[in-house]
């Protein structure tokens, strides 16, 4: 049988690019030229990947190529997509080359083109001054996207490697167009210098292990008066965090990740904040706006610490006495905050519990949870949340169960004392639990899903194995309605994790 | 449905000009595009393959059958003995000799590899065209791409000027 001839199976094949009979692909040329019958994201991946004079020279080969040339540098969502500089001990062309090539361009007084600019400096030989007259080169190139990275070295206490002396002098070397900064392994200079002067077109900041500490962030988020995107990722020198009113006023995303010696992040201030992001140990101080409408929250402290219950509290109790979460569509949070928020009921008064019914969560579309430990609390305090949180249009759900199993259920606790919330999840459609080892109290958060979630139609299961595991303490009606699901087809089990479905935050701190 | 021997799906691989090439269903899901098709049952039997002649469709599987996980019947016995370091090595060789071939079947393959979506073989294909452009003048270029210089004399000179330090 053929496709072709075949009506039916003809409509359910996913359109194929190419199927433009006037394409063939054996046959002698036709098209223009022989990559531009490429897709365009070949073409593109073809002059990311030639050496940058090179693939300048392409713009002189025909129209085409100059047209693609110019698109190359017009989607800032691409990643391939920008100028790399990899510099390393033995590179073709050498770095000295590449600097000419940059400096030449400079003298001869033109800009615009190198627009996004990275630099990768991987020559421990690299002076200081060498590295300098890059950074010089891209400022007055008026690169708007700029990236610098020092690759980790391993660390050797004995001879301190060179390339911790190069530091990316800010703001000396962000030129007077440069819209985004995005430094790696490498420290900073000059924030305290006189002469500092604010970068007004500076509207990203990613900063991914950079030794600044507390002062010099402050300093630095001072002299970005137009920041609009806050990132750090793993940058231990940072103790406190506080944003203040006057230098966050277009903040609209922070995340935070693996900044190992944090305690403390402030940005109460921030009221045009929009999404925040963080992800590392728990936080003595950790303060939100009220006045923020937040469009997208996650929060996950990766460390078991219930001594601090009552600190997150004071911090969530916010949560349910104003309209932060009106507008959230996307929320993430971990087991342990998941904890205090479901316990907070108790401690406000009737006449809140019932305003939080009306408002809260009712924005909100997905919900992620990341439960560091799945035994009968765990799933009570899920009851609960979905109970009061009203979450009424929540369409998908992911839950990662805790990927090393916990130890055996403990008769004593591992009764779910709480009734399993009623009407909450009518438009619930797509569920995925991740590390699934069906367990009792798993199995019975997927009961509850199929029983309560009207319009479920796909779930997924990602589990290290596709046949029940343990069922010792499972009701056999909880078995059979499982059963019934995995043969019918909604719930469908899997080693792998499915690409197609994934959560809104799930790479939201790669790209820091 | 064909099958061969005992555990072993075998898809039939049909090109435009009519040749069908019958080939395990592992080998052929090396392209994504296939698999794809496979997982969401839209090949029970045989894929027509649009626009691939059966002289690149067979190239195209002959790389696939090297290159599929060597759980296969082709070259297991060899495999089983070989270090992992060794069989990279073979297949490096095995991939240069692979693409010699001229020019107009090197982009041949990369049409039916970026259609077909094979990574390695994308990689494979368009890193030879990527060394042609970045070693060569843009007449040599042009004539390798088959690209029409569709430029007046002037604004080239202008484009080359513009741009000298990457001429020299």
């Amino acid at each position: 049988m053929s496709l072709e001839s075949d009506g039916a199976a003809t409509a359910k094949r996913p359109r194929l690019p190419a199927e433009d009979p006037s394409i063939h692909f054996g046959a002698a040329v036709e098209a223009a030229d022989r990559i531009s019958a490429l897709p365009e994201a070949m073409q593109l991946h073809i002059l990311s990947l030639l050496p940058l004079p090179s693939a300048i020279r392409t713009g002189a080969l025909s129209r085409a190529w100059r047209d693609l040339w110019k698109r190359r540098w017009q989607d800032d969502g691409n990643a391939g997509a920008f100028l790399h500089h990899h510099i390393r001990p033995c590179s073709s062309p050498s770095s000295k080359k590449l600097l000419e090539c940059l400096e030449l361009r400079q003298s001869q007084g033109r800009r615009g083109r190198l627009d996004r600019y990275s630099l990768v400096a991987d020559n421990p030989a690299m002076g200081a001054r060498q590295f300098g007259r890059y950074l010089d080169a891209a400022a007055r190139f008026g690169v708007e996207d700029l990236r610098v990275e020092l690759p980790e070295k391993p660390p050797s206490p004995a001879t301190p490697t060179k390339a911790t002396t190069l530091r990316f002098p800010f703001p000396a070397a962000a030129g007077p167009d440069l819209a985004r900064l995005s430094l790696r392994g490498i420290g900073v200079s000059g924030l305290h210098s006189r002469a500092a002067r604010p970068c007004s077109a500076l509207e990203v900041v990613r900063l991914h292990s950079v030794p600044v500490d507390d002062r010099g962030l402050a300093r630095m988020l001072a002299l970005c008066p137009r920041l609009r995107v806050l990132g750090l990722h793993s940058c231990s020198a940072l103790r406190r965090i506080a944003v203040t009113a006057a230098t966050g006023r277009k903040l609209r995303s922070v995340t935070i990740a693996g900044c190992g010696w944090l305690i403390e992040v402030d940005v109460a201030a921030v009221s045009s904040l929009r999404s925040f992001r963080y992800t590392g140990g728990f936080l003595s101080s950790f303060y939100l706006p009220d006045s923020a409408s937040f469009a997208d929250l996650y929060i996950c402290f990766d460390a078991q610490r219930s001594c601090n219950v009552r600190i997150c509290q004071k911090v969530f109790s916010h949560w349910f006495e104003s309209r932060v979460c009106w507008k959230l569509t996307a929320l993430t949070i971990c087991s342990n905050v998941l904890f205090v928020v479901s316990s907070l009921p108790n401690g406000i008064s009737h006449a809140e519990s019932a305003k939080i019914g009306g408002d809260f969560f009712r924005s909100m579309t997905e919900l992620q949870l990341l439960m560091l430990d799945m035994k009968a609390p765990e799933l009570a305090n899920i009851y609960v949340f979905l109970k009061n949180s009203h979450c009424c249009n929540l369409e998908r759900l992911f839950v990662q169960l805790p990927s090393i199993p916990s130890g055996p259920l403990v008769d004593a606790s591992d009764h779910v004392r709480v009734e399993p919330p009623e009407d909450v999840l009518e438009n619930l459609k797509v569920v995925k639990i991740t590390n699934f080892n069906w367990n009792r109290i798993e199995l019975q958060l997927v009961c509850f899903l199929l029983r309560k979630a009207s319009s479920l139609h796909k779930l997924l299961l990602v589990t290290p194995s596709l046949v029940p595991l343990d069922v010792t303490g499972i009701q056999k009606a909880d078995l059979l309605l499982v059963g019934e699901a995995v043969a019918n087809g909604k719930i469908i089990l899997s080693k792998l994790d499915d690409a197609a479905t994934q959560p809104f935050h799930s790479d939201v701190f790669a790209e820091v | 449905m064909a099958t061969r021997e005992a555990g072993k799906k075998m898809i039939m691989l049909k090109s435009p000009d009519g040749m069908e090439f019958e080939v395990e269903e592992a080998v052929a899901m090396e392209s994504q595009t296939i698999r794809k098709m496979i997982e969401d049952d839209c090949a029970d039997t045989a894929i027509l393959i649009p626009n691939i002649n059966s002289k690149i469709l067979s190239r195209v599987i002959e790389y696939c059958n090297k290159h599929v996980p060597t759980t296969g019947a082709t070259g297991a016995a060899a495999s089983d003995t070989v270090a992992p370091a060794a069989l990279a090595e073979d297949l490096k060789i095995w991939d240069a000799e692979f693409i010699k071939v001229n020019r107009a079947t090197r982009f041949d393959l990369i049409q039916a590899a970026s259609y077909l979506n094979i990574k390695g073989l994308l990689d494979l294909t368009s890193q030879t065209t990527i060394d042609t452009i970045s070693d060569n003048s843009l007449e040599e270029i042009r004539s390798f791409l088959s690209t029409k210089n569709d430029y007046l004399p002037e604004e080239e000179q202008t484009i080359r000027r513009e741009n000298q330090w990457a001429f020299q």
